[in-house]
């Protein structure tokens, strides 16, 4: 957890431990992912046949995901040469700029959007356009959040 | 910004892998250097410039320098 929040700072982090927690992370998400398919079978009656396939074709898709992290990463353990070249690469100042960058314009674009969807949806669907304004709050209230929090730490 | 970067590494007869390696970064971000798209920061900077043995500022080429 700890290389997890200094990769996030832009900090220097043993790259080894990091390898290993995303080996342990590949095994909570194939668990997840299992969790979810025997929900899904254990009940009885879901709201409508679309959210049983949801969650079926999800949960799947969270295992095998967890399992091909999982399989990556051991890899990349059991091959030093192989690790230090994505350590590298990962730890590449440029490549950090261009994901943080990327995230950065993601969300102010992705506001954009859910403004737009606001004020159409609500001569709509007003419930819809309620669930997107409360997602707006929320994502305004996190970046407000980490403004405080980086302020302070930096 | 302009960079020397290029010229000291075929000084060297060293490609850009092997200079990407020998700084710890992509052969990708030392083209971006080298073609000035990309600004590095500075401890890349005294990075590359201490590996050519030289001052940050005979590496990398700032604007009022240049003029």
């Amino acid at each position: 957890m700890r290389e997890w929040i200094k990769a996030m700072n832009g900090e220097d982090y043993d790259y080894r431990k990091m390898v290993k927690s995303r080996v342990v992370l590949g095994k909570v998400y194939m668990l997840l992912g299992v969790l979810e398919i025997l929900v899904m079978c254990m009940t009885v009656q879901m709201p409508g046949e679309s959210a049983g396939d949801f969650y079926l074709a999800s949960g799947i898709a969270i295992v095998a995901c967890g399992f091909l992290i999982m399989r990556k990463n051991r890899r990349l353990l059991s091959f030093e040469q192989e690790m230090s070249k994505m350590e590298i690469r990962e730890k590449d100042e440029r490549f950090r700029r261009i994901g943080t960058r990327s995230w950065a314009m993601a969300g102010y674009v992705m506001m954009i959007g859910l403004y737009a969807a606001v004020l159409i949806l609500m001569a709509v669907d007003q419930q819809t356009a309620r669930v997107l304004v409360l997602v707006m709050l929320a994502f305004w209230i996190l970046v407000l959040g980490f403004q405080i929090y980086f302020r302070k730490t930096m | 910004m302009r960079t020397r970067i290029q010229e000291l590494r075929k000084q060297r007869k060293m490609s850009q892998e092997e200079l990407a390696e020998a700084v710890g970064v992509t052969r990708q971000t030392i083209t971006s250097l080298e073609c000035g798209k990309y600004v590095a920061s500075l401890p890349l900077a005294h990075r590359i410039a201490r590996f050519f043995g030289m001052a940050i500022e005979e590496v990398f080429l700032f604007e009022e320098e240049e003029s």
